[in-house]
């Protein structure tokens, strides 16, 4: 099976802390404005008054999101200058020479991938450190978590070691896009309760 | 604040000059030349012995250095791999050893660090030294050359000393540097050798702590290494969140290796705080400042359950109960008697605790028995719960139940306190030596306001030890890596009023890398270089087991110094720069300390310049066997008595008893009603408990508006939903907390994390005040009161009654 | 809405019109077997200036909506699968034919091709609409991947065409062309209408972390300003004998009314916009 480059995510000891996101800015020197790693912060359930004290039935946790460099990409098949490319190691990246900057991509992907740079014009995104992957090494992401809840790795490999969930809240079906990413859970996680991103205005994607 | 609104250049476009190409080549000519310096040129020659060019990592045209993250006061020691090209910095990265096991781990660093750039290259840095023009606390100042500006310190401290005394002069508590020679340290030093100045004990960080934990241990050092908390079975984080202020790098990281191995782990906490979220499996919310109510409450069902270890209590305890009580206090209350209620008549039941701290009888009767079961366990104690009024009844109840459950010198347990790490007490933080103050006379950290005040008249009763009383009020004050003269200090207000006037603070004077709301109120700003300009060394924070050296990168740039050159400078001034320099530059002095290192905690380390060879930044001693604090009191306690007056763990402490003082310094830990509570006439006015809690984005208030850091956590007033709700308040709207301190008005974020009637503006925003007075960034300490603790004299910064409007 | 948004919203009206008015020009063509030579040839020129006016000012405000315009040369690359490439595929087409009818129309001497060249310009303009309209239906954009997306761009098409030439050329068309253009006005209006009551069954089962921009509520009202455009034109076509110069201040008002309400239902649709996902 071909390779394909994957992320594996263990949302269950994910503090937020967003080290992941700063290392990423650092390397590919992001102005304010464009993330490509966003942690988005969710909470549900609610406080229930019970004998005059206020009991928490609130539930949360993290999802830190870059790009899935997904095996059937949106943007990819949506670029009208085919200005989006995979690789043959699975990584989705743009060729900037051909991007025109209008967005098409942005307005399709699920995940909030793309972003464009107001000062080159261009659409830009998670690259998985590729020039790091090519000398062997991880992506900066990666490396820089220090609770140590990012891993890198073959996708195959990794849904062996950890399954192949990717549908936690608030990621949508696997099936529009089939992301190469596999998520763990939070313990407090489940279906069905009135989940909600809290820090909005920290990740908001236009 | 002109850097918070700063438009986003790229990091390669930074208006702080690095050196010039024809500098850099000079520096390289020296060294081929082979010129050495002697010690004592410390002119602007300084410097050229720093990097020799051949032992660092090449990688095309980059250059590595690994160094020690900028130590300021954030709760960790990391590494930073820094890539440096055309003298620049132009990436930062991490720890990147081969291993990362639970022995040695990676130091990684923390958006702090990584961030790094953004702080280094910032083009508000200060440049040169000021003068002020103007009103003191306008902000307004002009530049002058560093002869007139050290001149003009001299004459000051020459003036002030001769008039007053030197216990008439400060420098205050600061920890905004700590690598040896950026730091109030290198100040301090300088004071000793000419005369002295008032001398202060304490910490703004662990009054309570770390003056309550020696009466029942009879020492600070009480915790294992951290490593030995994977053979735990049950962790509860009170109040405690490492996985955001980070207290010694990685213990998030091994606090989540316990939960691999089984341990259970609960926070205990206002807020599901990061590290809730990341390493509990429970979140048990609890009513700020009523901790004491609820261990209370655990103790009672403990003993009452008969879960308590009475072995080790009778090997190891006094004050227990009746038949272990000091001689002449055989009739006093015991413990147990105030667990019971046996004199007070108040058992400390589950029940009588729900009603005082909000969490159910039913949790508080399981969480105790988990606690004294699921053994060995660990309760560890942060650090806010103690920051409060009456803070040291919280750590001596925190220190109880360890003890009663025979949860000490045991692997797996914790005792509790202030845990410095066994068995050598843990990392120095900081060998540069200050020698000793001629000023015998000390006061509380946080009374510097009543010693501005009213100097003269303190005496025992204000905390003042060293004499009997104070010979001076506070007449000038030199700051030096500080910000706590206005934005860390509580009621920034009051401290504003008393240091605008300039007949009682004559002169004040700062020395720092920004203009931090302290450097607006001075009379003269001295710029400092920051610690990749200079040679530092670094080791732990609170815990750990390395040393991590910090190599010069750059030439300090504009008119910065850093701290000790400056000091250098100054001492010749007063004749005693030989004493001060001991004729080392600042290399050497690095070297020498790791000299200091090798000959106390880690005899192996190689010398500096091997060190800078390896270039791995750090040397870390792996900890295969982690030490238990109190194993050898707990297997023989006669040999090996602990330094209480009973050698033994007080329950009861007779010395807290003679004091006299019941009411506020009971003898046994006891729950008191704080001055500002929910429960108080005050909450009618002000019914919301206010938080500042230690934020992500800063280090108290170092690193406040970096542009990376505050797009990841912007400055937000926290409220819960039902709290806002009644009050018409959506999300993201400016809103107005206020008490009878001051106001402040920043934007909202609501958030179900948070308990009902608790309301956090995270601590360390820069002070910002608008034409109204009324604070703009969020200053919690806008809020907060001078008021002290009765025992430590510590800081109160949480206790505060606040209300809430929609503006 | 942000600034590239607002360019979509006129290049979309702006290249529907343009599209409409070729149909317009088709039919008055094709219903016209007795045409008054001086008449209808006045209608063709000035209709077919004002397409293709139109559809390289569309061309031209798409351009803006670009962050790096001088790469949309390779813009065409992607026909297989991408139907924003189509779309660009087809306005060019569109354009270059309209562009072409229009210069034959009024440089050729003999004009046998007239007929061939509105119908190709006509199905051309109708494809290109047809793919504008597909390029929105993103399968994670539930609000826009809907029929309703297409029906309501062909609306806009067809009613701001036909209304632009009874508002301007009522006079000079015939009475036949003039009644035929009403009908299909209205029956369009009465389509428009059941888009409002219908919906389309997209139940998303799925997570969505953000939902649409607030849309002001003075867009909602604007949409029903085609009410009056719509009774307007009920009584043209009911009463007889209404004055020239009267009936044309109808039209007028009837088409401002149109534009108001189309320009009005394009904000709502964009401003509408929200993602499966994050």
């Amino acid at each position: 099976m071909a390779k394909q480059w994957a992320f594996y995510f263990d949302s269950s000891k994910c503090s937020g802390c967003k080290t992941c996101q700063i290392a990423c800015k650092d390397k590919h020197d992001l102005p304010v404005g464009i993330r490509w790693r966003n942690v988005y912060e969710v909470a549900g359930g609610d406080w229930e008054r019970k004998n005059g004290n206020w009991i928490s039935k609130i539930r949360s946790y993290h999802i830190s999101m870059a790009c899935n460099h997904c095996k059937d990409p949106i943007c990819m098949k949506n670029c009208p200058n085919n200005a989006i490319y995979k690789t043959d190691e699975g990584l989705v990246l743009i060729d900037e020479d051909k991007c025109m900057g209008c967005k098409y991509c942005q307005w399709a992907c699920p995940y909030g991938a793309l972003h464009l740079n107001p000062s080159t014009g261009k659409m830009t995104k998670c690259t998985m450190c590729a020039d790091y992957i090519a000398e062997g090494k991880q992506p900066s992401c990666v490396t820089a978590c220090p609770m140590r809840v990012l891993e890198f790795g073959d996708y195959e490999e990794l849904k062996q070691k950890y399954g192949d969930e990717s549908e936690i809240y608030p990621l949508p079906s696997a099936n529009y896009t089939k992301p190469s990413v596999i998520i763990k859970p939070h313990q407090s996680y489940k279906k069905n309760v009135n989940w909600e991103i809290i820090n909005q205005e920290e990740v908001h994607n236009e | 604040m002109k850097h918070k609104n700063q438009k986003p250049d790229s990091p390669s476009e930074s208006i702080t000059a690095p050196p010039s190409r024809r500098e850099f080549l000079k520096l390289c000519t020296f060294l081929g030349g082979g010129v050495l310096l002697s010690g004592g040129l410390l002119s602007c020659l300084e410097g050229n012995k720093e990097i020799p060019v051949e032992v660092l990592e090449q990688k095309g045209d980059i250059t590595i250095v690994r160094a020690g993250c900028p130590a300021h006061n954030c709760g960790g020691r990391c590494v930073l791999k820094l890539h440096i090209k055309n003298n620049k910095i132009i990436r930062i990265e991490t720890d990147d050893r081969d291993n990362d096991t639970l022995e040695d781990p990676q130091l990684r660093a923390c958006i702090r660090g990584r961030s790094y750039r953004r702080r280094q290259y910032h083009p508000d840095r200060l440049k040169y030294p000021m003068k002020r023009i103007g009103k003191r606390g306008e902000g307004k100042f002009e530049p002058i050359s560093w002869d007139e500006a050290l001149d003009l310190l001299a004459n000051q401290i020459k003036r002030v000393r001769d008039k007053y005394g030197n216990s008439s002069i400060l420098v205050p508590y600061g920890t905004g540097s700590y690598n040896q020679l950026n730091g109030r340290q290198t100040a301090a030093r300088l004071m000793n050798l000419i005369g002295g100045s008032l001398g202060f004990y304490n910490s703004y960080s662990w009054a309570c702590i770390s003056k309550a934990t020696p009466y029942v241990y009879g020492t600070s050092v009480t915790g294992n290494q951290r490593q030995d908390w994977v053979n735990s079975k049950y962790i509860i984080m009170w109040g405690w969140n490492p996985a955001e202020m980070r207290d010694g790098t990685n213990s998030d990281f091994f606090i989540k290796k316990a939960r691999e191995n089984g341990a259970k782990v609960i926070c205990i906490d206002p807020r599901m705080s990061m590290s809730a979220v990341a390493l509990a499996d429970e979140w048990v919310p609890i009513r700020p400042g009523t901790d004491v109510s609820m261990m209370s409450a655990m103790a009672y069902t403990i003993i009452k359950n008969n879960l308590h270890d009475k072995n080790f209590i009778k090997k190891c305890c006094i004050g227990f109960d009746r038949s272990q009580m000091p001689d002449g206090c055989e009739n006093e209350e015991n413990y147990s008697d105030y667990i019971l209620g046996t004199v007070d008549g108040i058992p400390k039941t589950p029940e009588w605790a729900e009603k005082i701290c909000g969490v159910p009888s039913e949790t508080i009767e399981r969480i105790a028995i988990e606690y004294a079961t699921q053994k060995p366990s660990v309760l560890y104690q942060g650090y806010g719960m103690q920051r409060r009024a009456y803070g040291e009844q919280v750590v001596i109840a925190g220190c109880a139940l360890p003890a009663i459950t025979g949860n000490v010198g045991i692997s797996g347990g914790w005792a509790g306190g202030i845990a410095l790490q066994a068995n050598d007490g843990g990392p120095f933080w900081n060998v540069f030596p200050t020698g000793s103050n001629p000023v015998k006379a000390r006061i509380p950290v946080f009374l510097w306001t009543e010693a501005i005040l009213r100097g003269k008249e303190m005496g025992f009763e204000d905390g003042v030890r060293g004499v009997d009383q104070l010979d001076s009020n506070l007449k000038l004050i030199w700051s030096v890596a500080s910000n706590i003269l206005i934005n860390q200090h509580a009621d920034t207000n009051r401290s504003a009023k008393i240091l605008k006037d300039t007949s009682l603070v004559e002169f004040i004077a700062v020395q720092d890398q920004f203009m931090t709301p302290s450097a607006k109120f001075a009379d003269l700003v001295l710029p400092v270089c920051t610690q990749l300009e200079m040679w530092g060394l670094e080791d732990g924070w609170k815990y750990g087991d390395e040393v991590i050296i910090m190599p010069k990168v750059h030439e300090p740039p504009y008119q910065t110094k850093s701290d000790y050159q400056i000091c250098a400078e100054l001492a010749e001034r007063f004749g005693v720069k030989e004493q001060f320099t001991q004729n080392r530059n600042e290399r050497e002095w690095i070297e020498w300390a790791v000299g200091r290192y090798k000959n106390t905690r880690f005899p192996n380390i190689p010398n500096l310049d091997k060190l800078e060879q390896k270039n791995t930044g750090v040397y870390s001693k792996p900890v295969d066997k982690p030490a238990i604090a109190f194993e050898n009191f707990r297997r023989n306690p006669n040999k090996y008595p602990l330094k209480t007056p009973s050698g033994k763990i007080e329950l009861f402490s007779k010395t807290l008893f003679d004091m006299g003082k019941p009411e506020t310094i009971p003898a046994i830990p006891k729950y008191i009603q704080e001055w500002e509570s929910p429960f108080g006439v005050e909450a009618k006015k002000h019914p919301l408990q206010a938080l500042g809690h230690h934020y992500m984005a800063r280090v108290h208030s170092t690193h406040d508006g970096i542009d990376w850091l505050d797009e990841a956590f912007p400055q937000r007033a926290f409220i819960n939903p039902l709290d806002a709700q009644k009050r018409g308040i959506q999300n993201g709207e400016e809103i107005l907390v206020y008490n009878d301190r001051g106001k402040i008005r920043i934007p909202c974020r609501i958030t179900p994390k948070i308990m009902p009637g608790v309301v956090n503006i995270p601590q360390g925003a820069w002070w910002s005040p608008d034409k109204e007075g009324v604070d703009r960034r969020g200053n919690i300490n806008v809020l907060t009161s001078h008021r002290w603790t009765p025992l430590a004299y510590g800081n109160a910064q949480h206790t505060i009654m606040v209300e809430v409007e929609k503006i | 809405m942000n600034s590239s948004e607002w360019s979509l919203l006129f290049f979309t009206l702006t290249g529907q019109f343009s599209a409409g008015i070729t149909l317009a020009l088709f039919l008055f063509y094709s219903l016209n077997k007795h045409s008054n030579q001086i008449k209808s040839t006045l209608i063709l020129h000035h209709g077919l200036i004002i397409a293709s006016l139109s559809i390289i000012i569309a061309l031209f405000i798409s351009f803006l909506h670009l962050s790096s315009p001088l790469s949309s040369i390779y813009a065409l690359s992607n026909l297989k699968n991408s139907w924003l490439s189509r779309e660009i595929f087809m306005v060019s087409a569109y354009a270059f034919v309209i562009v072409l009818a229009t210069l034959y129309v009024w440089k050729a001497k003999n004009k046998t091709y007239i007929k061939s060249l509105l119908l190709l310009s006509t199905l051309l303009g109708f494809a290109m609409v047809y793919s504008m309209g597909k390029l929105y239906m993103i399968e994670t954009v539930p609000v826009w991947n809907t029929p309703e997306t297409l029906i309501v761009f062909y609306i806009n098409t067809i009613v701001l065409g036909l209304s632009f030439i009874l508002a301007f050329y009522s006079d000079k068309i015939y009475e036949k062309v003039e009644k035929s253009f009403l009908i299909i006005i209205l029956l369009t209006l009465i389509l428009k209408l059941s888009t409002y009551y219908l919906s389309w069954g997209n139940e998303i089962n799925d997570n969505i972390a953000f939902t649409h921009q607030h849309i002001p509520a003075i867009w909602n009202i604007l949409w029903w300003t085609w009410i009056p455009g719509f009774t307007v034109l009920m009584a043209m076509i009911l009463k007889k004998n209404i004055a020239s110069k009267v009936s044309r201040r109808l039209y007028y008002f009837a088409f401002i009314c149109f534009v108001i309400a189309e320009f009005s239902a394009r904000f709502i649709f964009y401003a509408s916009y929200y993602r499966i996902g994050i």
